[in-house]
C-alpha cells in the first residue's frame, strides 16, 4: 500500500512537469483551450439526449406541435452554438498541436547544442534522444499528458451530469403491484445489481487496456534502437553525394539492402507484430465489454418501462445517459493507464532535458590573461576517450609558449588530434591536467575559455547556409572583414564569382541553388572562418591537406599575416610546414618524444623526426642535382 | 529536371498500390475487402436496436420477446465489433508495416539505383522530401490509399442501408440532403486542392527546418558548433523556419475551421428539419416510437454517412496526389543505359586502355564548364599522375571516366567503345576508387570494406587487403576485429577512426574490389609521411596489371607514375614524364619547386 501512495506520487510529480513541460511546447493556454474544447463536447451531448427524452415523452403525450417544436429548437440551437464555440477554440488549440512535434525536434536539437562535448557524444545520451524521437514519432510523451489530464477532467463532468439525470431512475417504480420476476425488476435492487455487474465489466476492461499499454510500451521501449539508424541513412548515407559515389561505384546496392533489413526493417516488423498480438488478444476487451454493457442497459431499461416505471422518453434518455456514463467511467479508467504508461516516456523526455553537463565549469573569465604572456602546460596528462580501453596519451607534459609558432608532427593514430581536443576541452583528461598561466583550465568558465581558441579541425563541418554566414558562424557579420578573411585564406576570387556572393549558400541540402565546393575550397573557407574569430590561439589541424601545391604555398607564405602575433599550433604530415615554425613537437604513441627547431632534430638523424622528414624529402632533395 | 509531380490517372495508381500491396503481405489486400462490409452492418444493427426496444417498450410486449431481440442483437454486435476490432488492428500492422518497409524500401532502391547526377540535384532532393511527406504524412498517406478506397466502399454500403432507410419513410429528403452536404463537400474540395498547391513550398519549408535541426543535434558538427559558438546562430535559424512552417499552419488550420463550421451550420438545418417534419408525421399518423427513433437516426446519421463516404473520396483524391507524389520521384527518368550493354572486357583485353575524346562538362550552374574539349589516351596498363591547381577539373574529369557524370558533349572510350555502350552498372564494376570524401556505412568494419553481404565477403582477401593498406594491425587490435561496428553515433561502442585510418580504410576498400581501372583521389592527404612513403613503395604492387589514375597535390608521388598530365583551368596544359615536366619549365615545374623548397637545406622562409 505504501508503495502503491509512493508510486502515485511519483506519477502525480511526472505529470505536474510534463504539463509544464507542455506549457513550453505547446503554448500557454493550450492545456486550458484544449480543456475547454473536451468538456464541451462531453455534456453537450446530454442536452441532446435530454431533449430528445423530452420530445418522445412529448410524442407519447400527444402535447401540440408547437410545444415539442420548442424542445426541438433548445435541442438543435444550442447544439449549434456549442460546436460553433468548440470549433473555434479548438482552431487555437489545433494551430499549437501541429506544430508541437518540429518544435519539439527543435528542443531536442536545442539540449543536443547546449551539452557538453563528451556528454553530447555518449551513447547513453544518444540513446536516451533516439527513444523520445521514437516515442515522438508514435505521437507519445508530450501531447498525452495535457489529452489525458483534460479527457479525464471532462469525463467528471461527464459522469457528474449523467449521475443528476439518472438519479431519478434507479428509485423510479411503478404505479401498480408487480409480482414474481417484474417486482425484482422494479426494485432498487435490479439497478443496484445492473451497477455491480457494469464496474465488474468496466474494471476488467480497464485493468486489461492499462496491461495493453504498457506491454505496448515496452515493445516500443525495446524496438527504439532502429531509429538513429534509419535518421542516419536517411540524412546522410542515401542522401549525401560522397556516399552515392561508392554506392553506385561499388555497388553497395546489396549490402545497403542487408543492412537496412536485418537492423531497420526487421525490427520494426518484429514490433509491429508484438503490438498487433497485444491489442488482438486482450486489446479487444474494452471494445466487447461496451457492446456486451450497451446491451444489459437496454434489456435493464426496456424491462423497467415494461415494468411501468417510466415511459418511452425516459428510455430514451435513461440509455443516452447510462451508456455516456458507462463510456465515461471507461475514458476515465482509460486514460489514467494511458497516462501512467506515458508517464514512463514523459520520464524519459524530463531527463533528457534536465541533463546537465558533467563538465567542470569554472567562474573564471579570460579577461584578466593576457594573450601575449600566456602558457599552456599540459601536466603528465593521460586520457582514454570515455567507454574506451586504450590511453590514447600516456603521461603527457607539454607547453605551449605564448606567441611562439608550434608544429606538432608524428604518425597516424599518435595523440595529435586528441590533444586538441583536451586543450579546448572537448574532453577532460583521464589523469592530470592542463594549466593555463598555472591556473587549472576547468576553472574557467567554459564559454569564456573557448573564446581564446580559433581552429580548425580535421573533419571541420561547413553548414549549407550562405558562405558569409558559414565565415561568421552568425547571420550578422562584417561584410568588409569576411572578404578580408575569404582573401587571407585564398578563396575570395571564387566567392566573387558566385552570383550571389557572400550571400551564395553552399551544397545543395538547404538552398536550391546552392554550390557545391571542391574539398580545397571548403578547406580555406574553414580557415577564413577561424580568422574571422580573431582569437589569440590559432589551431590547424590539417588545414591544408587538400590544398594544391599552389595554394598550400600561399597559406605558408600568409601564415605570418594569418598567425600575426598569436600562438599557433600547426599539426600537419606535410614537414615542409615545420620550416615555419618556430619549435616542432614530435608526437610517438602518446607522447612527446623529441622537441627543437628543425635543424636541431634533424642533427640527430636516428630519430623520430629525421625519420618522418626523409621520407617525404627525399623526393624533393633529388631535384637539387 | 522539374520538381513538378507528375500526374498518374486514378486507375493507374490504384493499380499500382495494388500490385506493391500484393507483392509485398497478400492477406493486408484480403483484409482490406474483408473489412469493407462489417463497418456498415455494425451500424445497421445499432440503428435498429432502439427501435426494437422503443417498440417493445410502446407495445407492452412480452418480456421475453424483449429479451430475446435485443439478446440476439447484442449478441451479433459484440460479434461484429469484436471482428471488427481484430480486423483493424490487423490492417493498421499491415499498413504501417507497407509503410515502413515496403514503401522505405521502394524509396531506398530508387536512391541507390537512379543516375548520380540525378542523385545529386536539388529538384530530386525536393521530390523525395515530397515523397517522404506523401508516405509519413497523416492524411491520405500512401500506404493508406488501398484502405481508403475500401474506407470509400464501406461508406457506400452504410450510405445505402441508410439512404433505403430514409426512402422509406420519404424519399425528398435524400436530395434535399445531397444538396446540402454536397455544398459542404465542395468547400472540402476547395481546400484540398488549395493545401495541394501550397505543396512544394511547405515540402521547401519542411527540407530547411530538417536540415538544420538535424545538423545541429548531428554529432560530426558538434565540435565546430562549440569553438565557434554557433549555437545560439542556428537556433535562430530553427526558429525562423518554426515561424515559416507554423504560418502554413495557421492558414491550414483556418481553411479547415472554415469548413468545419460551414458543415456545423448544415447539420444544424438537417437535423430542424427532420425533427420537425417526423414530429409531424408522428402527430398525425401511426407511425410508431420506434421508426420515428429509426428514421431520426437515419436522416442525421445519413449525414454522417455521406460525409464518412465524402471524406474518403476527398481522402482517396489528396490519396491519389500523394501516391503521385511518391511515384513521381520513383519514376525519375534515368539518362544512362541500364538495359543490355556491351560485354565488358575481360581476360587478355584487360587491363583496359581509356581514351577520352574532346569531352565537355559543365555542372548544371556554372556557366563556365569544368572540363573543357578535352582529349586524352591511356594506354594499357599505364599508370597517370593527374596534378593541377585546386578547381582545375581533376575530380569532375574522374567523375566523367567512371561514368557517374554525362558528359555535355564528347566521349569516354573503354579499348575503343563508347562507355555509354555498356550497360550502367556493369559499367562500374571496371572501376577501384577512392574519392577524397569519405562516407562510412554503419555496420561493420569487414562489411565496410568489401561493400558486400556478409556470406559474401572473403575473409582472406579482405585480411590481405587491410594488410596492404596498413590498417591490418589497427582493426587486430579493436576488440571485435573486422566485425566492430563503425559510426559512433549509431552504434553504441562503435570505434571512431582517425583521419588517417579512414583514408587507410578506403585504400582497403579499393584495393578489395580489385577492378581493372583504379582511380586514387588524394589518397595520402590525411597519412603520415612514412605512411605515405610506404605508400609510394607499394604503388606499383598495388596497381599491377592496371589501369591507373592517381591524383594528388603531392608532387613526390607522380614519380611512380609513367605519365603525369596536368590540368589547367578544365584542359590539359602540359604532359610528360616528371623530368620532362621539369625541363619543360612550365607549370609543372613552377608547382613542383614551389612545393620542393620547403624540404630544401637551404630553404629561405
Amino acid at each position: 500500500m505504501k508503495k502503491f501512495f509512493s508510486d502515485l506520487k511519483e506519477d502525480f510529480g511526472i505529470i505536474r512537469q510534463g504539463l509544464k513541460l507542455v506549457k513550453i511546447y505547446l503554448g500557454k493556454n493550450y492545456f486550458s483551450l484544449n480543456l475547454i474544447v473536451k468538456i464541451l463536447r462531453a455534456v453537450s451531448p446530454y442536452i441532446t439526449i435530454y431533449c430528445t427524452g423530452l420530445i418522445i415523452t412529448a410524442l407519447t403525450q400527444k402535447q401540440s406541435f408547437e410545444q415539442i417544436l420548442v424542445y426541438v429548437l433548445v435541442a438543435t440551437v444550442s447544439t449549434l452554438i456549442i460546436d460553433i464555440i468548440i470549433r473555434t477554440v479548438n482552431r487555437k488549440a489545433l494551430i499549437m498541436l501541429n506544430s508541437c512535434w518540429e518544435k519539439h525536434a527543435a528542443l531536442l536539437s536545442r539540449k543536443a547544442l547546449e551539452l557538453d562535448y563528451a556528454k553530447a557524444e555518449s551513447s547513453s545520451v544518444q540513446e536516451l534522444r533516439g527513444k523520445i524521437e521514437e516515442n515522438a514519432n508514435n505521437g507519445n510523451g508530450l501531447t498525452w499528458v495535457a489529452e489525458c489530464v483534460a479527457e479525464m477532467i471532462a469525463c467528471v463532468f461527464s459522469i457528474i451530469v449523467a449521475i443528476v439525470m439518472i438519479s431519478g431512475m434507479v428509485f423510479s417504480r411503478s404505479q401498480t403491484p408487480l409480482s414474481g420476476f417484474m417486482a425484482f425488476v422494479d426494485s432498487p435492487l435490479f439497478a443496484v445489481s445492473l451497477i455491480a455487474f457494469s464496474v465488474v465489466v468496466i474494471a476488467v476492461s480497464v485493468r486489461y487496456h492499462g496491461l495493453s499499454e504498457k506491454k505496448q510500451f515496452n515493445i516500443f521501449n525495446r524496438a527504439v534502437k532502429f531509429n538513429p539508424i534509419l535518421e542516419y541513412y536517411n540524412q546522410k548515407y542515401l542522401n549525401e553525394n560522397e556516399s552515392g559515389k561508392d554506392v553506385r561505384i561499388f555497388n553497395v546496392r546489396g549490402l545497403i539492402n542487408e543492412e537496412i533489413e536485418e537492423k531497420i526493417h526487421n525490427p520494426i516488423s518484429k514490433m509491429r507484430k508484438e503490438v498487433f498480438r497485444v491489442w488482438s488478444t486482450i486489446g479487444q476487451i474494452s471494445t466487447v465489454s461496451a457492446n456486451l454493457l450497451g446491451g444489459l442497459v437496454y434489456i435493464f431499461v426496456g424491462l423497467k418501462a415494461l415494468a411501468g416505471a417510466f415511459g418511452a422518453g425516459k428510455v430514451v434518455e435513461y440509455y443516452g445517459a447510462i451508456t455516456k456514463l458507462i463510456s465515461a467511467c471507461t475514458d476515465i479508467a482509460g486514460n489514467a493507464g494511458y497516462l501512467r504508461a506515458n508517464n514512463a516516456q514523459l520520464k524519459q523526455e524530463i531527463e533528457y532535458l534536465n541533463l546537465v553537463s558533467d563538465m567542470e565549469n569554472g567562474t573564471r573569465t579570460v579577461e584578466d590573461i593576457d594573450p601575449e604572456n600566456a602558457v599552456f602546460e599540459f601536466h603528465n596528462v593521460s586520457f582514454a576517450y570515455p567507454e574506451t580501453e586504450p590511453l590514447i596519451l600516456k603521461n603527457f607534459s607539454m607547453k605551449i609558449e605564448s606567441g611562439e609558432r608550434l608544429a606538432v608532427v608524428g604518425m597516424n593514430g599518435s595523440g595529435k588530434s586528441t590533444m586538441i581536443k583536451l586543450l579546448c576541452r572537448l574532453y577532460d583528461p583521464t589523469e592530470g591536467r592542463i594549466t593555463l598561466n598555472g591556473i587549472d583550465i576547468r576553472e574557467f568558465d567554459y564559454a569564456e575559455y573557448l573564446k581564446l581558441f580559433a581552429i580548425v579541425f580535421q573533419d571541420f563541418k561547413l553548414l549549407a547556409f550562405p558562405v558569409g554566414e558559414n565565415v561568421a558562424c552568425s547571420d550578422e557579420y562584417d561584410e568588409e572583414r569576411v572578404w578580408q578573411c575569404l582573401e587571407m585564406a585564398g578563396v575570395k576570387d571564387r566567392v566573387e564569382e558566385f552570383p550571389k556572393k557572400l550571400r551564395q549558400s553552399i551544397y545543395k541540402l538547404y538552398e536550391k541553388d546552392g554550390i557545391d565546393l571542391s574539398g580545397g575550397e571548403e578547406q580555406k573557407i574553414a580557415i577564413a572562418r577561424a580568422l574571422y574569430k580573431d582569437a589569440p590561439f590559432v589551431i590547424l589541424d590539417e588545414p591544408t591537406a587538400a590544398l594544391d601545391p599552389i595554394a598550400e604555398s600561399e597559406i605558408y607564405s600568409r601564415f605570418n599575416d594569418i598567425a600575426g602575433n598569436k600562438t599557433t599550433v600547426y599539426i600537419s604530415h606535410r614537414l615542409s610546414s615545420c620550416r615555419f615554425c618556430s619549435r616542432i613537437i614530435v608526437f610517438d604513441n602518446g607522447s612527446v618524444i623529441q622537441e627543437g627547431t628543425h635543424e636541431e632534430l634533424l642533427e640527430n638523424p636516428n630519430g623520430k623526426y629525421s625519420e618522418l622528414w626523409n621520407a617525404q624529402a627525399q623526393y624533393y632533395a633529388e631535384s637539387e642535382a | 529536371m522539374s520538381s513538378k509531380r507528375k500526374e498518374y490517372n486514378y486507375f493507374n495508381n490504384l493499380k499500382f498500390m495494388l500490385r506493391e500491396h500484393w507483392s509485398f503481405d497478400k492477406s493486408y489486400v484480403l483484409l482490406q475487402i474483408g473489412l469493407t462490409p462489417l463497418g456498415a452492418l455494425t451500424s445497421v444493427v445499432a440503428a435498429y436496436l432502439p427501435k426494437i426496444v422503443l417498440d417493445c417498450v410502446e407495445s407492452r410486449s412480452e418480456i421475453s420477446d424483449l429479451l430475446i431481440k435485443v439478446g440476439v442483437m447484442s449478441a451479433v454486435l459484440i460479434v461484429f465489433s469484436y471482428l471488427q476490432g481484430v480486423l483493424q488492428n490487423k490492417s493498421w500492422t499491415g499498413r504501417m508495416l507497407a509503410r515502413d518497409i515496403l514503401l522505405h524500401r521502394l524509396i531506398c532502391n530508387k536512391v541507390m539505383s537512379m543516375d548520380y547526377n540525378n542523385y545529386t540535384y536539388n529538384e530530386t532532393r525536393v521530390l523525395r522530401e515530397k515523397a517522404w511527406n506523401a508516405i509519413h504524412g497523416w492524411d491520405g498517406s500512401v500506404a493508406r490509399f488501398i484502405e481508403l478506397n475500401c474506407t470509400a466502399a464501406s461508406s457506400f454500403f452504410g450510405f445505402s442501408a441508410f439512404t433505403a432507410i430514409i426512402v422509406d419513410c420519404n424519399p425528398w429528403f435524400i436530395p434535399i440532403l445531397i444538396l446540402c452536404y454536397g455544398i459542404s463537400m465542395l468547400g472540402w474540395m476547395i481546400f484540398q486542392k488549395w493545401k495541394d498547391k501550397m505543396k512544394d513550398k511547405v515540402a521547401e519549408i519542411f527540407l530547411r527546418l530538417h536540415y538544420v535541426t538535424y545538423r545541429s543535434k548531428d554529432f560530426s558538427n558538434a565540435k565546430d558548433v562549440r569553438i565557434y559558438n554557433m549555437s545560439d546562430f542556428l537556433m535562430k535559424k530553427i526558429d525562423k523556419h518554426l515561424d515559416d512552417a507554423n504560418g502554413w499552419n495557421i492558414l491550414r488550420n483556418n481553411g479547415h475551421y472554415f469548413n468545419c463550421m460551414l458543415e456545423d451550420v448544415f447539420k444544424f438545418g438537417v437535423s430542424i428539419a427532420a425533427y420537425i417534419y417526423l414530429i409531424h408525421l408522428k402527430l398525425n399518423s401511426d407511425m410508431t416510437l420506434g421508426d420515428f427513433s429509426l428514421y431520426f437516426g437515419a436522416i442525421t446519421g445519413f449525414g454522417q454517412w455521406l460525409a464518412r463516404l465524402v471524406d474518403s473520396i476527398s481522402e482517396i483524391i489528396s490519396g491519389a496526389h500523394n501516391v503521385s507524389d511518391f511515384r513521381s520521384f520513383l519514376d525519375i527518368e534515368d539518362k544512362m543505359n541500364k538495359g543490355k550493354g556491351e560485354k565488358l572486357p575481360c581476360g587478355n583485353e584487360l587491363p583496359c586502355a581509356i581514351e577520352l575524346k574532346n569531352l565537355t562538362f559543365s555542372y548544371d550552374e556554372a556557366e563556365k564548364p569544368s572540363v573543357d574539349n578535352l582529349s586524352l589516351k591511356i594506354n594499357k596498363g599505364e599508370r597517370i599522375a593527374v596534378v593541377g591547381v585546386n578547381g582545375a577539373g581533376k575530380s569532375t574529369l574522374v567523375k566523367l571516366i567512371c561514368g557517374l557524370f554525362i558528359p555535355q558533349d564528347g566521349q569516354v572510350l573503354i579499348n575503343g567503345v563508347d562507355s555509354r555502350l555498356f550497360n550502367r552498372d556493369e559499367y562500374y564494376e571496371l572501376f577501384s576508387t577512392l574519392f577524397q570524401d569519405c562516407s562510412l556505412l554503419p555496420a561493420t568494419v569487414a562489411k565496410n570494406i568489401a561493400l558486400c553481404e556478409e556470406n559474401k565477403i572473403d575473409r582472406d582477401r579482405l585480411r590481405e587487403c587491410m594488410r596492404l593498406a596498413g590498417i591490418l594491425d589497427k582493426v587486430e587490435s579493436l576488440p571485435q576485429k573486422e566485425n566492430t561496428l563503425l559510426v559512433r553515433e549509431v552504434h553504441e561502442g562503435a570505434v571512431a577512426f582517425s583521419g588517417g585510418e579512414l583514408q587507410r580504410l578506403l585504400l582497403a576498400r579499393a584495393l578489395y574490389k580489385d577492378a581493372p581501372i583504379i582511380i586514387l583521389d588524394e589518397p595520402t592527404a590525411a597519412l603520415d609521411p612514412i605512411a605515405e612513403n610506404d605508400m609510394y613503395l607499394k604503388y606499383s604492387e598495388l596497381t599491377k596489371d592496371k589501369t591507373a589514375i592517381y591524383i594528388s597535390h603531392r608532387l613526390s608521388s607522380t614519380r611512380f607514375c609513367d605519365r603525369i598530365i596536368l590540368l589547367d583551368d578544365a584542359k590539359i596544359a602540359e604532359t610528360g614524364t616528371h623530368e620532362e615536366l621539369l625541363a619543360l619549365g612550365g607549370k609543372y615545374a613552377e608547382m613542383f619547386e614551389t612545393q620542393s623548397k620547403y624540404y630544401r637545406e637551404e630553404a629561405v622562409v
